[in-house]
């Protein structure tokens, strides 16, 4: 095992994780897959890669769990006669999670597994690792809950946090709603959890709608992107790219979990999305690209739902495998593995790793709108996930934006030199990517992407953009301490026409010099902005709260003081994610020569009284 | 369910006399929008947000300087009040019928609570399952005398724990709905038995519109 090399976490004894004969969690997938690893040489017997893993002890459960459930599951554990009082209101009442002889040990070797393999990256054993019995994503700190008796994910990301303090980057694939990894960190801001799933509206267990974002200091640090019934690969996956990369370049993790539930496949019979093994393989890919842009490469990936036992289970599984393992992806299914597994499936096995979506999904009638009511949820959930300058710097390939000729600002770069308590400094519109190139940043540059090398990457990126104007402040010695980006607006703004987002960031060592002040002035004062309409959203989420002092309401105040001084109002809006927390705030100024119709096709946007029952 | 179930307990009030700007902090300390008033133990009136925002203004700060003023100039009354034995939807009749948002509850002549929409949300949210992990199953229903005996035989045949039962008056453009929150995370057998009953009909999502 290396640094960079791959663990793969098992315990026999997660085989006896079975609730039953006529139960859809069968766990015949796992003996497939990992049959499938070894013909597919992806993984020998004795490959040096595996972990010795145990069973989880009382203590690592009770991370999560509390000690009456845990006394409870041990107690079902020994077997019948059971008390049926004590099962029922535990969740082992249902023909969901019936209670089995030695489930206790089972679930505890799944989290056992989880833990060994979320430790192996945290010691750096491996950059990347394995667990693929591990994904147990509903279960509740005093219940069971869909199949699941131990949240392995949930104590795994607990370890974490407790022993390093990490933040951790918690990314759920299933077809279900993550709820039980969402609950357990919903305050949390060190844990930021984002699930894609198809909606609850028709859907166990019937959360993970777009409003819940998370509590109390947790208040955006959870993302739930609930796409509809019937979603094929290419709306999934646009989803997915539209919103992960920029989620990883906001929080900056230390490491990334995923789950890699594989129930959206369009054979499974427990949802109803329509997405094959290519979706699956494209997401691990993108978690393994992350991992190594931001942890880097720390990534621990973990099973999931699968309720198409041979059919999808092991061909899902065995190219998260191939992912993590930095092993080429694996072509054609063995014909020796389907020879065997055969006889115990209904249809025929396919040969192909990689579904082909023509061929494995039937046509949808309602498609395009499927695409269409995915692609405003994408919309919603970047404008509140993310600052407006990462979603100009992490565009979103499947929206076509409405370009508005008339809108560049056909001006010349103005440059102009303030003094402040800090020393002189030099201010520049319409900067030129070549010239915040050469220029250095201030270690205090990281609002937006928490590092200050980074933080001068996005700001290139910015300077270089179409339709961005970025206006710099730096020292006589090159330094950059300060910036105000205007970029075009996205999602919801799109279609107003004349309409750019504002951002501002001062370098943590020159606030409270005035130059927040000279930069808005100085912005203001170009003769073109008269023609556009300037929006900021203030987004409690997003601010440096550690780095200005404020606690949310003063620096809602103090923003909102700031730009009043420059002909920013806060304007009244029903927009949820505004209204999500009572100090988010939306500042706008209208130009005096932007005409009526366009003011008013602003205003209306500001109330669109959205469905979010979706 | 009555008033004194759901309803707030701990409740902070103020007095006509209270500085407006203590009633804000109040409100702002303790997140809520609503202060009743009393005068020698009586409720004489309720204090919203937006009874201070008319007087003082929306400054997120007052401005220093200006005059103190006293709930009194804000206050509106007179004030609509239910007992702790009213049920719950009297109060969110009069909730909804004029407008209001709180209602202070009353027992023995004194303050015993308030109830707020928050409040009668959160039964709402409760009495339709949401508390729990479940499938939403929405039926379209024939004569709910003929069904429903069929229908709550399959459900208490089926091992899947029942977390909401809600049927409303009919309609006489609309067939008779079912909403039925079960927690299961594979309601396939469920949802097949249901089918089997005649005059019921399981909404479920549709490739096709």
């Amino acid at each position: 095992m290396t640094a960079d090399g791959a663990c793969f976490a098992w315990n026999p004894a997660i085989l006896d994780y079975n609730f039953g004969a006529q139960h859809p969690l069968d766990p015949m997938r796992l003996r497939a897959f990992l049959d499938l690893l070894e013909d597919a040489g992806l993984l020998a017997p004795d490959d040096p890669r595996r972990l010795t893993t145990t069973l989880a002890t009382r203590d690592e459960l009770e991370l999560v769990h509390r000690p009456a459930y845990v006394d409870a599951v041990q107690k079902l554990s020994e077997g019948p006669p059971y008390d049926e009082a004590l099962a029922e209101l535990y969740g082992f009442g249902s023909d969901d999670n019936p209670a089995f002889e030695g489930m206790h040990q089972a679930a505890a070797a799944i989290v056992g597994a989880s833990l060994a393999a979320a430790r192996a990256v945290a010691e750096g054993a491996c950059g990347h690792a394995f667990s693929p019995g591990g994904g147990l994503h509903h279960a509740l700190p005093e219940r069971a809950s869909g199949f699941c008796i131990y949240n392995d994910i949930a104590v795994a990301i607990a370890d974490l946090v407790h022993r390093r303090e990490w933040k951790v980057l918690y990314v759920d694939f299933d077809a279900h709603h993550g709820d039980g990894v969402q609950a357990a960190f919903y305050d949390d801001p060190r844990v930021l959890t984002f699930s894609i799933h198809e909606t609850g509206r028709h859907l166990f267990p019937g959360t993970g709608f777009l409003r819940e974002m998370g509590v109390g200091a947790g208040l955006g640090y959870a993302v739930n992107m609930p796409v509809s019934a019937f979603t094929t690969d290419d709306s999934w996956v646009e989803a997915v790219e539209a919103i992960l990369p920029g989620l990883a370049a906001r929080f900056q993790p230390d490491i990334i979990v995923s789950q890699h539930g594989c129930d959206g496949h369009a054979w499974d019979p427990l949802s109803h999305l329509r997405l094959t093994t290519s979706a699956f393989a494209r997401a691990a890919q993108l978690v393994h690209e992350l991992a190594h842009d931001y942890c880097d490469g720390r990534w621990l990936a973990l099973g999931g739902g699968g309720y198409d036992v041979l059919g999808v289970v092991p061909r899902a599984w065995t190219l998260v495998w191939a992912e993590v393992a930095h092993q080429p992806r694996p072509e054609t299914v063995p014909e020796p593995w389907r020879d065997r597994w055969q006889v115990f499936a209904t249809d025929p096995l396919p040969a192909r790793f990689l579904d082909d979506p023509a061929e494995v999904v039937p046509p949808i009638p309602r498609d395009p709108e499927i695409v269409d009511e995915n692609r405003g949820k994408v919309a919603m959930v970047r404008e509140f996930a993310f600052p407006g300058l990462l979603r100009t710097a992490f565009p979103w390939p499947g929206q076509d934006r409405p370009r508005w000729p008339e809108q560049r600002p056909a001006a010349q770069s103005r440059t102009e030199r303030v003094d402040t308590a800090k020393g002189p400094a030099f201010l520049r519109d319409l900067a030129p990517p070549s010239l915040v190139a050469r220029l250095d940043i201030d270690p205090g540059m990281r609002a937006f992407m928490r590092r200050p090398d980074r933080e001068h990457k996005l700001l290139i990126n910015i300077a270089g953009l179409p339709d961005t104007n970025l206006t710099i402040a730096h020292t006589p010695e090159g330094v950059i301490v300060g910036h105000v980006s205007m970029t075009e607006a996205e999602g919801r703004w799109a279609p107003v026409p004349r309409l750019y987002e504002v951002a501002i960031e001062i370098a943590a060592g020159w606030r409270r010099t005035h130059l927040a002040s000279h930069l808005l002035r100085f912005v203001t004062s170009a003769d073109y902005v008269e023609d556009y309409i300037l929006v900021a959203l203030g987004y409690t989420w997003h601010w440096d709260l550690d780095g200005s002092g404020l606690n949310a309401f003063q620096y809602r105040t103090m923003l909102s003081r700031l730009f009043a001084k420059y002909g920013f109002d806060v304007q009244p809006t029903d927009d949820p994610e505004i209204m999500g927390s009572e100090t988010n705030v939306l500042l706008a100024r209208v130009g005096s020569r932007v005409p009526y119709d366009v003011y008013e096709t602003f205003h209306n946007r500001l109330f669109r009284r959205a469905a979010w029952a979706f | 369910m009555l008033v004194r179930d759901i309803m707030t307990r701990k409740v902070v009030t103020v007095t006509p006399d209270t500085q407006l700007e203590e009633a804000r902090r109040l409100m702002r300390r303790g997140r809520f929008r609503h202060l009743p008033v009393l005068e020698a133990e009586r409720v004489v009136a309720v204090l919203t947000d937006r009874d201070i925002a008319r007087v003082l203004g929306d400054a997120v700060d007052g401005a220093a300087g200006e005059p103190r003023r006293p709930v009194r100039e804000a206050m509106s009354g007179p004030v609509v009040t239910v007992t702790v034995f009213d049920p719950i939807e009297d109060a969110a009749r009069i909730m909804e019928e004029r407008d209001i948002g709180c209602l202070p509850v009353i027992e023995d002549g004194k303050l015993a609570g308030i109830v707020t929409e928050s409040d009668l949300f959160h039964v709402l949210v409760w009495l339709m399952g949401l508390t729990e992990p479940g499938t939403r199953l929405e039926l379209r229903v024939g004569r709910l005398t003929d069904v429903l005996p069929r229908v709550v035989d399959v459900l208490c045949t089926s091992r899947a724990p029942l977390h909401s039962f809600l049927v409303g008056p009919a309609r006489p453009t609309e067939p008779r709905r079912i909403l039925l929150r079960v927690g299961t995370i594979h309601p396939a057998p469920l949802i097949a038995a249901l089918r089997q009953v005649p005059g019921v009909e399981v909404v479920e999502p549709l490739p096709a519109a």
